[in-house]
């Protein structure tokens, strides 16, 4: 594969791999760092008969992702990292002037899932895969890859028919 | 779009039943500026879902890449500076080398060859021999003579020692 084409169907990529590691960090920059790494990873492995390439690279992302998140977990040892990047549950007196907008709950709604359930119900409703792809990429079973979208929709309905019953 | 349709695909959105295309029907229909008010608690989830679509990766980002690509180029220069290198430090030896033989042939020079060499002829090495054991053999022979004046002296020293004893 040469650079050209790369470019063209390797690289269209990007935001797609931007998004979802950002979705893992939290961090724009941090981010941009581990896509990055993740398409000079992809370029030195140009010549590998790799199927999907899309699907491989997000699964480099999601490792990737997933490594930088241990190593800063060890740096900074004290730090919860099981919510980093995501809004804190316990709202500032700012936080919760913001919390009328409702787009606002919906991110809240997506805190209170599972991981799995963030990255399935986030490959699937905002990047449109399959689930067999879904499955490659999160290295889960297509049961698995439905179970946790089951699960994560069933949550944000419940959470959607509450606001709707009682307003935030 | 007609809401109650809108409903059945809902419905089927909950339960994990509908396709990608379907998903993407809905998600055009909540982000529209015609949503059913009995569904508008359901629009923010896929607002938000567009929303998180829309996030982009550096503006810079492919050139940042490709930038990284080139990377192998700089790693081929470095290991052209090496065999340059290489190639320095064997020429010194090679001088080296040419001036350690310059050195010794003009040692070789400045020094008799008699000295140097030994005799290939086997004639001529016995007649050389020969010379050599006349000399030593004439060296004993002084040696011997020399040494018999020393048994010359013992001697007279003991008659002179056996007079004055006598004389007492």
């Amino acid at each position: 594969m040469d650079l050209e084409t790369f470019q063209n169907f390797v690289l269209n990529s990007k935001n797609k791999l931007f998004r979802f590691a950002l979705k893992l960090l939290g961090d724009p920059d941090d981010a941009n760092e581990i896509v990055q790494e993740v398409f000079v990873k992809v370029w030195n492995q140009r010549d590998s008969k790799i199927k999907n390439m899309e699907a491989w690279s997000m699964q480099i992302t999601k490792n990737a992702a997933l490594d930088r998140l241990r190593y800063l977990k060890k740096a900074h040892n004290n730090v919860d990292f099981s919510t980093v990047g995501l809004p804190s549950l316990e709202p500032s007196p700012h936080k919760k002037m913001e919390m009328e907008d409702n787009m606002n709950y919906i991110r809240e709604i997506m805190v209170g899932l599972s991981e799995n359930q963030r990255n399935v119900i986030h490959l699937r409703d905002i990047e449109g895969y399959s689930y067999q792809e879904i499955g490659h990429i999160l290295e889960l079973s297509l049961d698995q890859v439905k179970v946790n979208l089951f699960r994560a929709r069933s949550k944000v309905k419940e959470q959607l028919l509450k606001i709707n019953s009682h307003g935030l | 779009m007609d809401s109650e349709i809108i409903k059945q695909l809902l419905e089927k959105y909950w339960n994990c039943q509908t396709t990608v295309d379907e998903e993407r029907q809905l998600c055009q229909y909540f982000t529209s500026d015609n949503v059913a008010p009995e569904l508008s608690h359901v629009a923010e989830l896929f607002r938000y879902f567009n929303e998180e679509k829309s996030k982009k990766s550096d503006v810079n980002f492919a050139m940042k890449v490709t930038k990284r690509f080139q990377k192998p180029e700089v790693a081929r220069t470095t290991s052209l500076t090496t065999i340059k290198s290489v190639f320095r430090i064997a020429a010194g030896i090679f001088v080296l080398v040419v001036a350690t033989i310059l050195i010794r042939n003009e040692i070789q020079k400045t020094y008799p060859k008699e000295i140097i060499d030994t005799y290939v002829d086997p004639k001529l090495a016995f007649e050389e021999t020969k010379k050599a054991l006349f000399l030593i053999a004439e060296s004993f022979g002084k040696a011997k003579n020399e040494a018999s004046k020393i048994i010359m002296f013992e001697k007279a020293e003991e008659t002179v020692k056996d007079n004055i004893v006598k004389k007492n």
